[in-house]
């Protein structure tokens, strides 16, 4: 992300404060997509949208709570946040319906393969893993970034990141 | 691609539009729900209040000028509670 778009993010979370929907639609069109593709890597599919649209609901009403920094570190750390408070319940519907996501439908194409191997290996991973494995590779964000929007240490989020990335890796091989 | 290409591309593949309107009216559906709700929520706040106040008033009787002032203050207080964010929010935007 360039220094112009964040400072462009910036100014639209300041707008935001101040009660603007212009800005406030815009930042949902320019970040939806980071956002839902990292809760759709480390929830359920189904919830993610809905987990996705409390966190620009949260934007919204604790837009002052923003203490500058990455616009889009702090999207994360409260998508990442609300996908805990959710993985409660998401652990209960997930032993339900085991069935389901245990027995993926029949694939043909290589690239089916692949995706099918790196998300069950991806599922496989402990949630920090996993939403560190996503913020890096699923949404672009880098090491630091990533420990912002996580909460961690630098060192644990890469630590996260190395270990996952192996776990990936070694699917595809399979 | 390399392996790690590959990784990214695996991760990415679910990923929504770019621009999603439908997504963002969702959000915006849900945001109006919720201050309807909350709006409800602080008019049943307010009408408990007043009617709280009023009883305060009745069982006050021999003082009405010092409880009708109370109930004066405790209406202007509820309508400033319900009103005073939404209009707040009305002037930030005529302002823009």
């Amino acid at each position: 992300m360039t220094e112009g778009e964040e400072t462009l993010d910036a100014a639209l979370v300041a707008a935001v404060r101040d009660g603007s929907e212009r800005a406030f639609n815009e930042l949902v069109d320019r970040h939806q997509q980071a956002v839902r593709t990292f809760l759709r890597g480390i929830t359920a599919y189904d919830d993610a949208d809905d987990i996705a649209q409390e966190t620009f609901l949260a934007v919204w009403r604790h837009a002052r709570s923003y203490r500058g920094g990455h616009v889009r570190a702090w999207l994360f750390s409260i998508a990442w946040r609300k996908a805990k408070g959710a993985q409660r319940s998401w652990f209960r519907r997930r032993r339900r319906d085991t069935a389901y996501h245990g027995s993926p439908a029949p694939t043909r194409d290589l690239g089916a393969e692949d995706r099918l191997a790196v998300k069950q290996a991806l599922a496989a991973l402990p949630l920090a893993q996993r939403a560190a494995v996503m913020l890096s590779f699923g949404c672009g964000l880098t090491h630091p970034e990533a420990a912002e929007a996580l909460r961690l240490p630098l060192g644990t989020v890469k630590s996260h990141i190395l270990r996952g990335r192996d776990r990936l890796r070694a699917a595809l091989k399979e | 691609m390399n392996i790690d290409e590959r990784i990214t591309a695996a991760l990415r593949h679910d990923a929504p539009p770019p621009r999603d309107p439908v997504f963002r009216l969702q959000v915006l559906e849900r945001r109006e729900q919720q201050q309807f709700r909350r709006r409800i929520v602080q008019a049943l706040a307010g009408g408990v209040a007043v009617l709280v106040v009023s009883a305060l008033t009745v069982s006050a009787g021999s003082m009405a000028y010092v409880a009708g002032s109370v109930l004066l203050f405790a209406l202007v207080l509820v309508t400033g509670a319900v009103y005073l964010p939404e209009f707040g929010r009305l002037i930030s935007r005529l302002s823009i």
